[in-house]
């Protein structure tokens, strides 16, 4: 009994500094996901928005962006980056050219995480 | 020897950069019941599962597992898991390691757009390799399984219906000595992520957005003899975060063979290939 016990201790001990170690070792970068979108997947804005940012879980490589925005006639909305934009975070901002026209618009993305992972996403909102 | 060669080829083939559970947008997260249909590098460590009559009727089962999973390259992966039980019937305590297993999954499909996922596994239980004292088997158990996944995102008329995703297995368990049997199971997901991230975000908050509600089921249908299926019904959710997901499912047995009352289980769950993106995390050949 006294065996089992310290053998179940130790056990629990193993997997609880395994845990805490590979906790400890986890690094700011892994697979980027959508945390906060502006506009928001699935949002219907009164106000034709001039401004788009998606912000993701990790850092990425914003050299290496893949980003459309393709309004309801099908064309696509020109953007573009902020001046100085640095070379990696968590963030995509862009400014449409011109305001965008009432309708439904299709947001695609593809980023690469900064240990090189890919990962994309596709989305709508609607400006009324 | 042609043949061996092609196979090898065929495995060691070069493949798109793809890691733990992603087809397109769609991740689908480690599953604690039933096996993943997609090969990655990941550690189970641990998985606590609390039952009672589980194996034997009236017995209380507490079982701690690990699974450890390595991509050889990046549609082929090895595995080996392992566990520690401690039994108790009415006071009377035994405990020690089950079989060890070791598997080997290829990935035969990842269609981005349907965000579909097939792949084919063998898994041994490795016989005598657990504690004698717990009637292990003693010859080995082979198991070949085919394992899918497929996420609704293309369901545009449905919005609500985007986010749900199934995975599912279908395998056979042929023991060196006795029944085999066939072994089945699914899974229903309903990924929070997804619905915020792709189809709308209906305010949830960062928390409820890394939550997926999921049901895991898993059946063993003896082909042989009289004995009865077994299997259990496992409601829960996940919380997948950046490198770690988290689960904890309750455990229903379908019947009294498959169990005596309502056990649950929980998982500590990391992927590998984004804890260790340079090393132990990727595949060692790409």
């Amino acid at each position: 009994m006294t065996f089992s016990r310290k053998r179940s201790a130790s056990l629990f001990s193993i997997s609880a500094i395994a845990a805490l170690a590979l906790f400890a070792a986890t690094p700011a970068f892994a697979h980027a996901a959508l945390r906060n979108a502006v506009p928001a997947a699935g949002a219907v804005v009164d106000q034709p928005p001039t401004k788009l940012s998606l912000e993701f879980s990790c850092a990425i490589d914003l050299t290496n962006v893949e980003l459309s925005v393709v309004g309801p006639a099908g064309q696509e909305v020109a953007l573009s980056p902020p001046e100085g934009e640095a070379k990696s975070g968590n963030t995509i901002e862009r400014t449409a050219a011109a305001a965008l026209a009432p309708g439904r618009y299709k947001v695609a993305w593809r980023v690469l995480s900064v240990d090189g992972h890919h990962t994309r996403g596709a989305y709508t909102f609607d400006v009324k | 020897m042609r043949v061996a060669f092609a196979a090898a080829a065929l495995v060691f083939a070069s493949a798109p950069a793809f890691a733990h559970g992603y087809a397109g947008q769609r991740f689908f997260p480690a599953t604690i019941l039933l096996e993943d249909p997609f090969v990655a590098d990941e550690l189970g460590l641990p998985t606590y599962t609390h039952m009672k009559g589980g194996e034997e009727p009236g017995v209380r089962e507490d079982e701690l597992e690990f699974e450890f999973a390595k991509r050889i390259t990046s549609k082929f992966a090895l595995a080996i898991e392992g566990a520690w039980i401690h039994e108790n019937d009415a006071g009377e305590s035994v405990d020690g390691f089950e079989n060890i297993a070791v598997g080997a999954k290829y990935q035969l499909l990842v269609d981005e757009d349907a965000e579909t996922v097939l792949a084919a596994a063998l898994d041994v239980e490795l016989g005598g390799t657990g504690s004698s004292h717990l009637d292990v088997e003693d010859s080995n158990t082979y198991e070949p399984t085919l394992l899918f996944g497929k996420g609704f995102g293309d369901a545009s008329n449905a919005t609500y219906l985007r986010p749900l995703a199934v995975t599912g297995v279908l395998g056979v368990a042929i023991p060196e000595h006795g029944d085999s049997a066939l072994v089945y199971g699914a899974t229903l997901q309903y990924s929070l992520p997804y619905l915020h991230a792709h189809v709308k975000d209906v305010g949830l908050g960062d928390f409820m957005n890394n939550l997926t509600p999921i049901v895991e089921m898993k059946f063993e249908t003896p082909l042989d003899g009289d004995e009865r299926t077994t299997g259990t019904v496992n409601p829960g959710l996940l919380y997948s975060g950046q490198s770690v997901q988290i689960g904890f499912e309750a455990v229903i047995p379908i019947n009294r063979e498959s169990g005596d009352t309502v056990g649950f289980t929980a998982q500590l769950h990391f992927y590998l290939d984004d804890i260790f993106p340079e090393t132990i995390g990727k595949p060692l050949f790409d």
